[in-house]
């Protein structure tokens, strides 16, 4: 029954496996450890976007003694993240002893490949079983370490670790530069419509200084609906000449107070000796507030660079009305500037 | 000649009037211990650290001493012991031993009269010397303990079973609470040498602080050192401080695994990192176990020696508990928190409708080793009924043998160690003498069992944040984040199945895990909310039982201490407080967290145990 199932799991995966490959190119190769190696095809949507990428993987697989090639086909998308895998006809995966894959073997090893957090897979090959003579208690040569067991398909540790190493290896890397050499607006735009933060982490990485700029609205866009760090990263990707334009300040004034406190703290940092617009300055001079303790020196450091009289009155009176004191080193600036404007600062509090 | 007549009188008097004599001699400072261990880990409870034979079912070599005798004479034999396995079995007891006086076993056999911790009588021995040897000899191997041994030739005496009573006897015979030696002024008194207590301590002198660090066993590392063997867990080098972790991973160990062999947790380098610290002076083997306070501020703690008793003042102007139970902070009146908070308190979806004293377990793992020939293991009668559907024919006991959920882990903590044991000892006594499968195991023999049992939870001391769920999952950062968390909410829960082969005595677990993004914990979480001068790393900062469940692992303990170690410094320089460092002074800490203490430049080695985790970057 389950030889049964497996074969229709076969069929199946097949069938998906010869509708594709009219719209592919091949575009580059990998060399596996033992000297082997595949070639990477490159595959396109209906609009002749890049789409994703697609290999036949044969590779030497040894469990125990007993050694086999592995088949199979491999897909990974734009970003080099390993999606699935296929069983060619007749070629089905196979465990110790030739035992072949049962469907639930073949659903680990899906989960398997597209885990990132395994510990089996750092460890170096020949240490995933202990040297050992015991072979009555687990049936192994040597045994397997039982950390490593708990995280593999019993009877196929080496399967596991070869094919994990292949979809998660270097061709990660060649696919994540071939896709960013072939960065065009359409393609950029399609990657950032995608519901994958890792995919746009890939992008604020690989972008240069034109195509932020080009794609600027989008990118922080992004922003606003990511998770964790993106927007704190991606506002330390975003090259600092941009900061002093127009749209990104505007930006700032809408958004700020929704950003995390750490994303904030970036966007202060890289504004630092960028051209501030009035509104910006207006913005941060009322976010200058007792509540705000830990921005507060920060916030004032950056609105005196370049003041004009009109913002400076604006923060004398607002330092005077919420009584938030000036760390030293902000007193000076301050005092420098309202040697000119000579106003009343009186009343403003040293820290 | 007024002089010799007055000797004369003096010595009639001493001769004829003999002042009754009890001598006590304590089996932890027993100059030779053989092969007995001395173990602490009970001492707030039962009074004292003691001798004990852990010998995995073979006797230990015997432990001596010299002891003088002010006068010869007929003595009664008193030795506070107990038989530690009859609250499971009323067969034979688990640990037994003799006591030779100068050579001459007494007849008694001891560890098997009483459960409870108590005083067994020995009878009688005559001493014809002033310097007598005492020597114990261990009978099984499994766990028998002294916890001191009396002589007395009074009549009048005998030795008290109140643990409060016996501590003021021992005091008033030794005087070590009449002289306690002073360790010294110090900026800040680091007690726990786990891995939040030793990043702390190396963290605070690399800044220019003067530190002494207190650890109660004879190396550092805690959970992490090779008496407990749990491997370092999480992440380091993570957003929004990449450079804290950079100490954990110099002095972390290369391999991972837990129950591993004893090298593995590399306790060398763990030791060698804080003795290269001149500004660190390291008091091992010393228990903190009591404290001064004034106004809601410590002014000094006093530990004890667990071999000799000696104690020890050691004053300062910060603290920090890093001692996992809260130590310290209870003996200073902290506020804090135990068990399962109820859905009320906090909101939390995983905390449960009702409040409870659910903490996670304690662990005691343990392995075997493959021998050339086969290997024989006592057959136990006191072991706990087993059959086949109980056996687990494995050679090695991870994390989750765990037990002491529901129990009180500072309490029950020497009955829930035992019961780990027993539960241990039971399961390869059937596989060697009783399985079906026995002879898979015939060269199997047991190589180590943790007799430090691996506390994960027991008190939380309440900063003046309490992290909780939701803070992580939505996640909502706090301006005053600091050490990252970045490890799943890891909550652990009797394993349904042992339940049911062992009802309400599960000693194995399950966890249950959701992921999270690094979450930096807040500096709030990491100092008390009524004591003054005193932080917290480790398991017992502020936070939700729901919320322990990520920070608990130790490289999040060790980034926790690299942070308390530099607010050390921070509040040293602006002489001020925990909160008014928070209040004033965080754009400090926050460099020096973005700085990081560790050295940067040695390359990441600990790719083991790393855990799931929502981030996208990777950093290292």
């Amino acid at each position: 029954m389950r030889w049964l199932l497996a074969q229709i799991l076969l069929l199946l995966t097949l069938g998906s496996f010869q509708m594709r490959d009219h719209l592919e190119e091949p575009s580059f190769s990998i060399k596996l450890e033992d000297g082997g190696r595949f070639d990477v095809y490159a595959l396109k949507d209906g609009n002749g976007l890049l789409d994703g990428y697609r290999a036949h993987i044969k590779a030497p697989v040894c469990e125990d003694r007993l050694c086999y090639d592995v088949n199979v086909i491999f897909y990974w998308n734009l970003n080099g993240e390993f999606l699935r895998y296929e069983v060619l006809p007749h070629d089905p995966l196979t465990k110790m002893d030739h035992e072949p894959f049962l469907p639930e073997d073949y659903k680990k090893l899906q989960s398997i490949l597209t885990s990132q957090d395994l510990s089996f897979v750092n460890i170096p090959k020949d240490e995933l079983v202990t040297k050992s003579d015991s072979s009555e208690v687990d049936g192994y040569t040597g045994a397997t370490k039982l950390t490593v067991k708990k995280e593999v398909i019993e009877g196929a540790l080496y399967t596991c670790y070869t094919l994990w190493h292949i979809a998660n290896g270097t061709v990660v890397e060649s696919i994540k530069s071939h896709t960013k050499n072939a960065f065009s607006k359409e393609l950029i735009r399609k990657i950032i419509a995608q519901d994958n933060q890792t995919a746009h982490y890939f992008l604020i990485n690989n972008l240069n200084s034109s195509q932020f700029a080009e794609n600027l609205p989008e990118i922080l866009g992004l922003m606003t609906s990511s998770k964790g760090y993106f927007s704190k990263n991606t506002i330390e990707k975003i090259p600092k000449t941009l900061f002093s334009t127009e749209p990104l300040q505007d930006f700032i004034v809408a958004n700020y107070q929704e950003l995390d406190y750490y994303t904030q703290l970036a966007i202060l940092k890289k504004l630092d000796n960028q051209r501030q617009s009035g509104s910006l300055k207006q913005f941060f001079i009322g976010h200058i507030d007792p509540k705000n303790s830990f921005q507060n020196q920060k916030l004032i450091g950056l609105v005196l660079q370049n003041i004009g009289p009109e913002e400076f009155g604006l923060l004398v009176g607002q330092l005077q009305a919420t009584g938030v004191g000036v760390s030293e080193e902000n007193f000076q600036a301050l005092q420098q500037v309202n040697e000119q404007l000579k106003l009343n600062i009186s009343m403003i509090q040293k820290l | 000649m007024k002089k010799l007549t007055l000797l004369f009188l003096l010595s009639i008097c001493g001769a004829y009037a003999q002042k009754p004599t009890t001598v006590m001699v304590e089996a932890e400072s027993f100059k030779n211990k053989g092969g007995w261990v001395v173990d602490q880990q009970f001492m707030d409870v039962m009074g004292s650290s003691f001798l004990m034979a852990h010998g995995m079912g073979k006797p230990v070599a015997d432990a001596s001493t010299t002891v003088s005798f002010p006068s010869k004479g007929k003595y009664k034999v008193y030795v506070r012991t107990r038989n530690w396995s009859s609250q499971w079995s009323k067969k034979e007891a688990a640990g037994q031993f003799l006591l030779s006086v100068d050579g001459k076993t007494l007849p008694k056999t001891f560890g098997k009269d009483h459960a409870e911790w108590a005083w067994s009588e020995g009878g009688t021995v005559k001493i014809s010397k002033k310097e007598v040897i005492l020597s114990l000899k261990d009978l099984t191997g499994f766990n028998g303990r002294v916890d001191a041994i009396i002589f007395t030739n009074d009549p009048a005496f005998k030795p008290t079973n109140d643990v409060k009573a016996l501590s003021d006897f021992r005091n008033d015979y030794f005087g070590f609470d009449r002289n306690p030696k002073l360790a010294g002024d110090f900026d800040f008194v680091v007690v726990g040498g786990g891995m939040a207590g030793t990043c702390a301590a190396i963290a605070a002198a690399r800044n220019g602080v003067k530190v002494a660090l207190i650890q109660n066993r004879p190396v550092l590392g805690g959970n992490n050192s090779s008496e407990v063997r749990v491997h370092l867990g999480g992440r380091i080098n993570l957003e929004p401080y990449p450079a804290l972790g950079n100490l954990v991973n110099e002095i972390g160990p290369k391999e991972g695994g837990n129950a591993q062999p004893k090298d593995y947790y590399e306790d060398d380098k763990k030791m060698n990192a804080v003795l290269n610290e001149p500004n660190i002076s390291l008091f091992l083997n010393h228990h903190a176990n009591s404290v001064e306070t004034n106004n809601g501020t410590i002014e000094s703690v006093t530990a004890t020696n667990i071999e000799t008793g000696e104690r020890v003042i050691f004053k300062g102007a910060l603290f920090a508990d890093c001692t996992g139970d809260g130590t310290i902070g209870i003996l200073a009146g902290a506020e804090y928190m135990i068990g399962r908070e109820s859905q009320s308190v906090y909101g939390e979806p995983t905390a449960p409708e009702v409040a409870d004293n659910l903490t996670m377990g304690a662990s005691v793992q343990w392995f075997s080793e493959t021998k050339d020939t086969p290997a024989t293991f006592p057959d136990i009668q006191w072991a706990l009924p087993w059959d086949e559907e109980k056996s687990e024919e494995i050679t090695k006991g991870d994390w989750e043998w765990e037990t002491g959920m529901g129990l009180d882990m500072k309490l029950d903590f020497e009955q829930i160690r035992d019961y780990g044991m027993l539960a241990v000892y039971s399961n390869w006594n059937y596989l060697k003498n009783h399985s079906k499968n026995k002879e898979k195991f015939a060269k199997e023999s047991l190589r180590w069992v943790a007799f430090i049992a691996g506390k994960r939870e027991s008190v939380r001391l309440k900063g003046d944040y309490v992290l909780i769920e939701q803070d992580l999952t939505i996640p909502r950062v706090y301006p005053d984040g600091t050490a990252p968390t970045s490890w799943t909410i890891d909550l652990h829960y009797p394993d349904p199945e042992n339940s049911k082969l062992f009802p309400g005595a599960a000693f194995k677990s399950i966890a249950k895990h959701t992921k999270i993004y690094p979450y930096p914990i807040p500096f709030r979480c990491l100092y008390s909310k009524n004591i003054n001068n005193l932080m917290m790393a480790g398991r017992d900062i502020s936070v939700s039982h729901v919320a322990l469940g990520t920070v608990r692992v130790m490289r999040t303990t060790g980034m926790m201490g690299e942070v308390v170690g530099m607010a050390a410094s921070v509040c040293k320089k602006e002489n001020t407080t925990p909160r008014g460092l928070y209040q004033k002074h965080f754009d400090q800490l926050e460099a020096l967290m973005l700085k990081g203490v560790g050295d940067p430049t040695l390359p990441y080695i600990q790719g083991y145990n790393n855990g799931g985790t929502l981030m996208e970057i990777k950093k290292k």
